[in-house]
């Protein structure tokens, strides 16, 4: 594991942000940290950099103690603020030259090292300061930081949030690509977002890890359910399969049915037939991320 | 290039990108003309300004009016101006938040303090060196200087107690990270520096000494050795303040 965070801890005042928290992330992943704003997402994201102290409890990146105002354990991680502010007065690769100086990369590697993520995040060409940059061109310059000395771990808090369409599938796509060198942790409150890159994913809310796992797992908690659309409307389907002794519900425009084995399958599909019910389309039911959440919130 | 010369790099680019760099040149050259300038014509101003008859008898301006010059303009408006320049040296950072990706990328946050303040060192020797040498100049060019006792100790009282409101201003930068709140320490040091020095016998330590005191020694009425320990205090106590600054940085919560 390359985060381990057991019983974590932090109170402001008297307000208890997070309560006894506990995540594992598992190396070469794309994990999804996702909960509502004001969850408590970015308070853990910087107790693991260090930059705030913990009340109670313990985390270890890569094995090293984090330790608040030191910064042993961020040699291992590359962080990408939700706003990230740079100099405005450098350019993109003036900005990663300075950053390659901080993290003390042999000279050798860096031109090459600053080349290649600037032509990742697609600003290779770019000579303009950064004070004339868009917001995506900012977070694109942010991971490119973030994964200038090939950390183990990559946190990005929040990396889509403000971006368009067109930015935030561009952001969506180098995390994707970036997960074959580093470890991916990034908390979003756009599910979609998490559904689309993650392999696990955990959501915090009121301070509490309310469930963790494989994205797979928790998409399919909805076994042998289908959803079947037909050429005419599915209240008139229902209507004419109405005396079948399935399970059936009607989900926006779509009929979900529970065939438990490959007899009942067969059956329904003969007796669709029999009606002359011509069949649009069917799936394996999966509920959205979305969907999981609200439950789970219920 | 180590992490600490990589980071002061960055301080000096950004002062020069910020103009600092050329207001520093401008503004100090002119405090160091102006202060020769303002001895020599003051008499002919005033004689223009009199109404006409009237009959001024004022002596012939010396070296150790362009002297005390020196002491108004650049202890003064000097001093401020340098502060005013650098009173945001750690407030915007904190404010902006452009040090958090650089301390998670294994900046040490004493790296950040002490480049910082040798920047600011750097600059203020550059303005007392620039006003000091052109005023130096300027006055020898006019006027016998030799009637003068400790030109350099006297001036570099200034440019030490100068050095003490930065770290100061530093502190106080760094503790409220606003500028506002950086400003507001120093007046406030100033101020109390001022009140102490009502109080009989403080004169023997107390830095505002370093300020007030070189124009009469320049004349022989205070010797250099009766700013030995006002030197200590304030070396101490800046000493005190830069430490103050590490400790409260390394334990801020960003």
């Amino acid at each position: 594991m390359v985060v381990n965070i057991n019983n974590v801890t932090k109170r402001f005042g008297t307000k208890e942000v997070l309560k006894k928290v506990n995540l594992t992330i598992p190396e070469n992943t794309v994990f999804g940290f996702v909960g509502a704003n004001g969850a408590g997402k970015t308070t853990l994201m910087k107790c693991m950099l260090g930059l705030l102290p913990v009340t109670s409890g313990t985390i270890t990146i890569a094995g090293q103690p984090v330790t608040f105002g030191e910064t042993k354990s961020n040699a291992h991680i590359g962080y990408l603020p939700d706003v990230p502010e740079f100099y405005p007065f450098y350019t993109a690769r003036e900005y990663l030259q300075l950053c390659a100086v901080i993290t003390v990369m042999p000279k050798s590697e860096r031109k090459s090292r600053i080349e290649e993520l600037l032509d990742l995040v697609g600003l290779s060409q770019t000579k303009s300061p950064i004070r004339t940059y868009s917001r995506g061109m900012k977070q694109r310059l942010g991971i490119a930081q973030a994964l200038l000395n090939r950390p183990k771990l990559l946190i990005c808090d929040e990396p889509t949030s403000a971006l368009d369409p067109v930015g935030r599938a561009q952001i969506l796509s180098i995390l994707q690509a970036a997960k074959s060198e580093t470890t991916v942790f990034f908390s979003t409150h756009i599910l979609s977002d998490a559904e689309q890159i993650c392999d696990r994913v955990a959501m915090l809310h009121e301070g509490t890890i309310i469930f963790q796992d494989e994205l797979s797992a928790l998409q399919q908690q909805v076994d042998h359910q289908f959803v079947f659309t037909f050429t005419i409307p599915v209240e008139q389907a229902l209507s004419i399969l109405n005396n079948l002794a399935y399970s059936m519900s009607i989900e926006g425009e779509s009929l979900v049915v529970q065939l438990s084995n490959d007899d009942e399958r067969l059956q329904f599909m003969r007796d669709l037939t029999e009606r002359g019910l011509i069949i649009q389309s069917v799936n394996a039911h999966k509920k959205l991320l979305e969907q999981v959440v609200m439950e789970v919130l219920k | 290039m180590s992490q600490w010369l990589g980071f002061l790099k960055k301080e000096w680019t950004e002062s020069v990108k910020s103009y600092k760099l050329l207001l520093t040149f401008l503004i100090f050259s002119l405090i160091g003309i102006l202060n020769p300038f303002t001895a020599k014509i003051t008499p002919v101003v005033m004689e223009k300004f009199m109404p006409e008859g009237t009959v001024l008898n004022l002596p012939e301006p010396t070296a150790l009016d362009s002297w005390l010059q020196f002491y108004s303009n650049f202890s003064q408006m000097g001093l401020l101006i340098f502060i005013l320049l650098f009173s945001t040296m750690m407030s915007k950072e904190l404010e902006k938040g452009t040090l958090i990706i650089l301390l998670t990328k294994g900046l040490r946050r004493s790296t950040v303090i002490t480049t910082k303040f040798v920047m600011g060192i750097v600059y203020w020797t550059l303005a007392f060196l620039l006003t000091f040498i052109i005023t130096y100049c300027y006055t020898a060019f006019y006027w016998d200087q030799s009637i003068l006792e400790h030109v350099f100790l006297a001036a570099s009282c200034v440019y030490v107690f100068g050095i003490l409101i930065f770290i100061v201003t530093l502190w106080g930068n760094t503790y409220f990270a606003s500028a506002y709140g950086g400003l507001l320490v120093t007046v406030g040091v100033v101020i109390a520096l001022f009140i102490i020095g009502i109080f009989p016998n403080t004169e023997t330590w107390n830095p505002l000494q370093l300020l007030t005191a070189p124009p009469q020694m320049l004349i022989g009425e205070v010797a250099p050795k009766k700013l030995l320990i006002p030197f200590l205090v304030t070396m101490g106590t800046g000493i005190v303040f830069l430490l103050g600054t590490l400790l409260h940085f390394h334990k801020k919560r960003l």
